[in-house]
């Protein structure tokens, strides 16, 4: 009797927590179904799309799936939702490629190789986890401006100028260096873990360092490459204070600066459809890499947490 | 170490694998594997698939593995076999069919899977030294397609782009315009028709803005690449003055403004040119007259029999009626609590007059705690505990606004841009009419005036482009030529003196222009305000901001409040850093009030 | 063994660009970042060396600096524990293979993958004073059934004087999924037969968790705990996104501030003496984590 109360009592704890989680979310989803009307009339209904529409007869009022349509449409459209989804993806990418390129190439030399100071190149850069990114933040700033004025001035003989801030370069390139602590880490505890006489049969069987590397060690890490892969995507795509700082201009802006960007103004002109639609579109991406790869992030996860 | 024919003979092995619950790669790292490079990448792969958490026991799809490594003399490279038993349901069954493996049914649940004398991993290119010396010769081709990747990247993403094309070619001005109450569609079409009319000459005016433009520009003049002119008022301006970084506007005031002959600089309101002159020099440009008041609905005050009052016992009482009526009286922007600073230095002039708006605006040390400042505090105080509507300090400005036209309020302060700012939600019906701070008893201020100033000030960076335009695109956005449309469009008053016809404006506008009239003394145009929240930028923010807020919320006593103004105050005293220019002392006496 | 010529260019050139980028980008900046808190500069005029007159500024100053090291702490404190508790109660909870476990531990862990810019527009909602805001409706329910909590309905929870407590919840409704993931992998790890014996000596499930769950993961308990040390010193985007983007003396955190005091109110010098204490916060709460934590749970 007294474990069926108890039971009954821990079912109820974790209930009301897997409600005040996910309830917020379908939340969002349902309104974003919805057109503000709808929404200031009754905030927690259902969308008229699924119960129907009270106003089905007056012409007047758009019907249930314009609203969405014209939510989904103002938000990918008008305030840019199809830029910034673009710009994000387009960050993400270039800066996972360089990531585990980069970190692989080092970590693979760091776990596998030991030359003078190999071990103190490791901490060099494992070291970097300490640094808080706020850190750098400030003089990466001003660094820019001054990398950008020396670029300028090495190419102006051929008439060109370098600019590093606003660009898709200079963020890729700082989310890029920032990853790299983490990176390395991971993967060099990764390839440590494979055994040496892989390489050493590769070699003897006349394969080059770099083809042991391409076709051996790199396949075999693709679990921790995988991990280390789910971490900085989530990180970057998620990423707010470095966009903020350096990238200016609507046709540079990442997805969770235009979201605030744009909430900002939806706020002001009580656009709630448009909000919604626009939390959606952030949510959507990490929630299909979340439900594909949840396995492999909860594995992850003693690794994820020094990502901080 | 033997030749290579031998290391390569001993190394034909057997290896037997069996897999523990553990996740793909230990296997490797626990299991003595010296054979691995016999077995193929996808069979590699497939095995490592991860098995199910709940999985115990050697792993079930993978009985035995052995692979044979014969030596050919006539190639460098070897040939091996590698047999399988696999369990039939092994995924890895159907890539091995694929490629081309027989399979043997042993009993009716394995399969035996081999093939004989096929060159196996790793590939042929790893171990053909020809092929080898072809990567190797690939190895700058390789670099080559990198940087050309590169370049073709930054070249389209503008970090790598061609230097300003001379000129004669088109000429961009980049204008930045705070998108505040007024909004920017009328900005939009003055810079359309300014391009319209360079056209020959290749000027392009792009005009952008947003309502967080401080914070969009004041990064781009750290990192030297600012806008051509920038409407805002919340950028560190004398430090900017004191460095360089903006442009006077001299030459442009003494050349004659659209739309007349007379100068420029003469048909401004007395006094708004005021605010960012440093050394004689003007370093910005106010686009509109602020004028600070209290507004309502006419025809909800005609309703209710309500009367428009003079003084503050009056203005009391007319809340306290509202509040009988079940009516908030006042509704206020409490998410900004800056609001109130406007109403708070009107009622300093009302109290202590003019002399104590030229002591404030002179940095005097303690005068926030002077009596009349403090009686002012305790006003603004007593109006914010009795009358202020239910949740209003965590109220947007447009949400309480939204209150105030929905008659869910029946008064707010406010400046002259509410009407603009709240075009869209004003209901028909509602008439929008502004008064004067009212009267305090025993008062030392003229009660006719109020607080109005320039404002919406336009400023020239010095590191923008194109400085010959910016000056005379400010030029031709504020002139008696374009004021009336913009009065009409915007309901801005110019600063233009005269600049904005009655008829051009919506009666709420006139209500205002009346308010400028009766304040009217001597041909003066009776205005003051304060140039603390505009010279003092970090004591507006984490002093005046945050002090009135508490004020306002009932926090902390008026005493509490003047201590913590004037605090601010001395600091800024004790910062050499902080530039405080001179400023125009008012004249009380020509004002009518006692000195 | 003897390195050939091929071996060395190959390690150089692996480990070039990862060098570069981190040297260029990551540690000159950090070096910098320690010359700037030391001088007077407004990133427009010459910067001036003034010593340590800008830690001292810290300290002195107005307070800004102590209140949002003090907010940091609060948060770091209050929220802290009631993520750590939360988490490891629902850990101990789902470790014992509760029906749904799965469910429940996919579902808990889902904040943490949502943009943090986005979860505090989405709390800016459910706080909001109007007919929508959640919190609000569920206060004045309780309200008008069970006569609690007496105060003025809506509540201004985004206000400026509550906008710290109010992120309590969000960053709790946030982090214990994530810390429960973390702890629940650890618990995994212990042998079942500690269990089965502690069952046999009669222990109760509770001093099940007290002596055989808990003394097991300390090293994991206590690498949270400084993880969760460290995201409550980082704090930006909460504080940022929930005060419109202009936080004051009432809401700053120390990431906020130091934003602000370079990029709004352009005195490097301060901010990067906020940056260098953050950075010297995080970096002793790291270096414990390090030393505490196992290899093997680095390199699984």
């Amino acid at each position: 009797m007294g474990a069926l109360i108890k039971n009954v009592l821990l079912y109820t704890v974790l209930l009301i927590w897997l409600v005040a989680v996910v309830a917020p979310l379908l939340w969002v989803v349902a309104s974003s179904f919805r057109s503000s009307r709808e929404f200031v009339e009754d905030p927690f209904g259902l969308p008229w799309l699924i119960t129907g529409s009270p106003y089905a007869d007056n012409p007047d009022v758009e019907t249930p799936v314009e609203a969405v349509a014209s939510n989904y449409q103002k938000a990918w459209v008008k305030s840019k939702f199809s830029r910034y989804f673009f710009n994000s993806v387009l960050v993400t990418t270039l800066s996972l490629l360089g990531i585990l390129t980069f970190s692989s190439m080092a970590a693979y030399v760091l776990a596998k190789f030991v030359f003078p100071g190999s071990r103190l190149l490791f901490l060099y850069f494992v070291s970097g986890l300490m640094i808080p990114a706020q850190l750098v933040l400030i003089p990466l700033f001003f660094q820019f401006t001054t990398l950008s004025r020396w670029g300028t001035a090495i190419l102006s003989p051929i008439g060109y100028e370098v600019h590093l801030h606003d660009t898709f370069t200079g963020l890729i390139t700082i989310y890029i260096a920032l990853s790299l602590p983490f990176t390395i880490l991971v993967l060099t505890g990764f390839f440590k873990s494979l055994p040496g006489t892989l390489r050493e049969a590769g070699i003897i069987d006349g394969c080059t360092e770099y083809g042991v590397f391409r076709h051996v060690m790199l396949p075999l890490a693709k679990p921790g490459i995988v991990t280390a892969a789910i971490f900085n995507f989530l990180g970057i795509w998620n990423e707010y204070l470095f966009a903020l700082v350096f990238v200016s201009s609507d046709a540079h802006k990442t997805l969770p600066l235009g979201l605030a960007a744009v909430s900002m103004q939806a706020q002001y002109k009580t656009d709630f459809g448009l909000m919604f639609a626009g939390l959606v579109i952030v949510l959507l991406p990490t929630l299909l890499v979340y439900i594909l790869l949840q396995r492999q992030l909860t594995r992850g996860i003693t690794v994820g947490a020094l990502k901080g | 170490m033997g030749t290579r024919a031998q290391v390569l003979h001993d190394r034909i092995t057997t290896a037997c694998i069996s897999i523990g619950k553990e996740s793909q790669h230990t296997w490797i790292a626990n299991t003595e594997i010296r054979g691995i490079r016999a077995v193929p990448r996808y069979v590699q792969q497939e095995i490592c698939a991860p098995l199910p958490a709940t999985h115990e026991g050697p792993n079930p799809a993978l009985l035995s593995l052995n692979s044979q490594r014969v030596q050919d003399d006539r190639a460098p490279y070897v040939e091996k076999t590698f047999n399988l038993m696999l369990r039939h349901d092994c995924p890895l069954s159907r890539t091995l069919a694929r490629r081309d493996y027989s399979r043997v049914l042993i009993s009716g649940e394995f399969y035996f899977y081999c093939r004989p004398g096929r060159l196996a991993w790793p590939s042929r290119s790893l171990y053909n030294p020809r092929v080898s010396k072809l990567r190797k010769l690939g190895w700058p081709a390789a670099a080559a397609f990198a940087l050309a990747g590169a370049t073709a990247f930054t070249t389209w993403d503008g970090a790598l782009r061609a230097a300003r094309p001379d000129s004669g070619t088109t000429r961009r001005l980049e204008a930045a315009i705070f998108e505040g109450g007024y909004g920017i569609n009328w900005h939009q079409k003055i810079a359309a028709q300014y391009t319209r009319a360079h056209e020959d000459d290749g000027i392009v005016v792009d005009l952008w803005g947003e309502p967080r433009l401080a914070e969009k520009v004041k990064p781009r003049i750290l990192r030297g690449d600012p806008p051509g002119i920038v409407l805002e008022s919340r950028l560190p301006f004398w430090l900017m003055i004191s460095t360089g970084k903006l442009l006077p506007f001299d030459d442009e005031l003494a050349k004659p403004a659209y739309g007349s002959d007379r100068p420029w600089r003469e048909l401004f309101i007395p006094g708004t040119l005021d605010a960012y002159t440093s050394d004689g020099s003007v370093y910005a440009i106010p686009t509109s007259f602020g004028a600070w008041g209290c507004w309502y609905d006419a025809r909800q005050f005609r309703e209710h029999g309500w009367s428009v009052p003079k003084t503050w016992p009056e203005f009391e009482a007319l809340c306290d009626q509202i509040q009988a009526e079940g009516i908030a009286p006042l509704a206020f922007q409490g998410k900004y609590p800056y609001y109130s600073w406007f109403t708070y230095v009107s009622l300093l002039q009302r109290c202590g007059g003019l002399s104590l708006i030229n002591r404030v605006n002179g940095l005097e040390p303690g005068v926030f705690s002077e009596p009349d400042a403090l009686r002012a505090a305790r006003l603004l105080q007593e109006m914010a505990a009795k009358y202020f509507q239910k949740g209003a300090m965590a109220m947007t400005h447009t949400e309480s606004q939204l209150q105030f036209v929905n008659n869910k309020a029946a008064m707010i302060f406010c400046g002259v841009w509410l009407e603009n700012e709240q075009k869209d939600t004003i209901p028909p019906g509602f008439e929008l009419r502004c008064f004067n701070v009212p009267a305090v008893e025993g008062g030392k201020g003229n009660p006719q005036m109020f607080n109005g100033l320039g404002m919406e000030f336009i400023f020239m960076p010095a590191e923008g482009q194109h400085s010959d335009i910016a000056a005379d695109f400010t030029r031709y956005l504020v002139s008696p030529l374009n004021a009336p449309d913009m009065g009409e469009s915007i309901g801005v008053i110019s600063p233009i003196r005269g600049g904005t016809p009655r008829s051009a404006v919506s009666p709420a506008l006139q209500s205002v222009l009346d308010m400028m009239d009766e304040a009217s003394i001597n041909g003066a145009p009776g205005i003051f305000s304060c140039r603390l929240d505009t010279l003092l930028l970090e004591w507006h923010q984490q002093v005046m901001v945050p002090a009135l807020g508490a004020l306002l919320e009932g926090s902390i006593t008026p005493e509490e409040f003047g201590k913590r103004m004037d605090d601010g105050i001395t600091r800024v005293h004790a910062n050499p850093d902080i530039i405080i220019p001179n400023f125009t002392q008012y004249d009380p006496a020509a004002f009518g009030e006692a000195t | 063994m003897k390195r050939t010529r091929e071996q060395t260019i190959f390690i150089v050139l692996f480990l070039a660009p990862a060098f570069l980028l981190f040297t260029g980008f990551v540690a000159i900046p950090g070096v910098r970042a320690l010359l700037y808190s030391l001088q007077k500069w407004d990133g427009l005029s010459t910067p001036e060396w003034v010593g340590l007159a800008n830690f001292r500024e810290l300290f002195t100053d107005d307070g800004v600096f102590l209140l949002a090291l003090e907010h940091n702490a609060f948060l770091t404190l209050v929220a802290g524990s009631m993520v750590l508790s939360l988490s490891l109660f629902f850990a101990a909870v789902l470790h014992r293979r509760v029906r749904g476990a799965t469910v429940f531990r996919v579902a808990f862990f889902f904040p943490n993958v949502i943009a943090s810019v986005a979860i505090a527009l989405l709390w800016v909602l459910l706080y909001s004073t109007t007919d929508f805001g959640v919190v609000n409706g569920a206060l004045r329910w309780m309200e008008t059934t069970l006569g609690w909590p007496d105060i003025d309905l809506p509540f201004p929870f985004t206000g400026k004087q509550y906008l710290i407590y109010s992120i309590v919840p969000m960053l709790v409704w946030t982090m214990t999924g994530f810390y429960m993931v973390l702890f629940l992998a650890a618990m995994e790890g212990i042998p079942e037969t500690f269990y089965e014996v502690a069952e046999l000596e009669g222990a109760s499930p509770l001093s099940q968790f007290w002596h055989v769950t808990l003394p097991l993961i300390r090293e994991v308990l206590v690498v949270g705990i400084v993880f969760l040390a460290i995201t409550s010193l980082k704090l930006f985007e909460p504080v940022w996104i929930m005060d419109n983007e202009w936080p004051s003396r009432d809401t700053h955190v120390m990431a906020t501030l130091l934003y602000q005091k370079v990029f709004s109110e352009y005195n490097v010098g301060y901010g990067s003496a906020v940056a260098v204490l953050l950075f010297v916060l995080v970096f002793f709460a790291t270096l414990v984590t390090l030393r505490l934590s196992r290899r093997e749970a680095l390199e699984y």
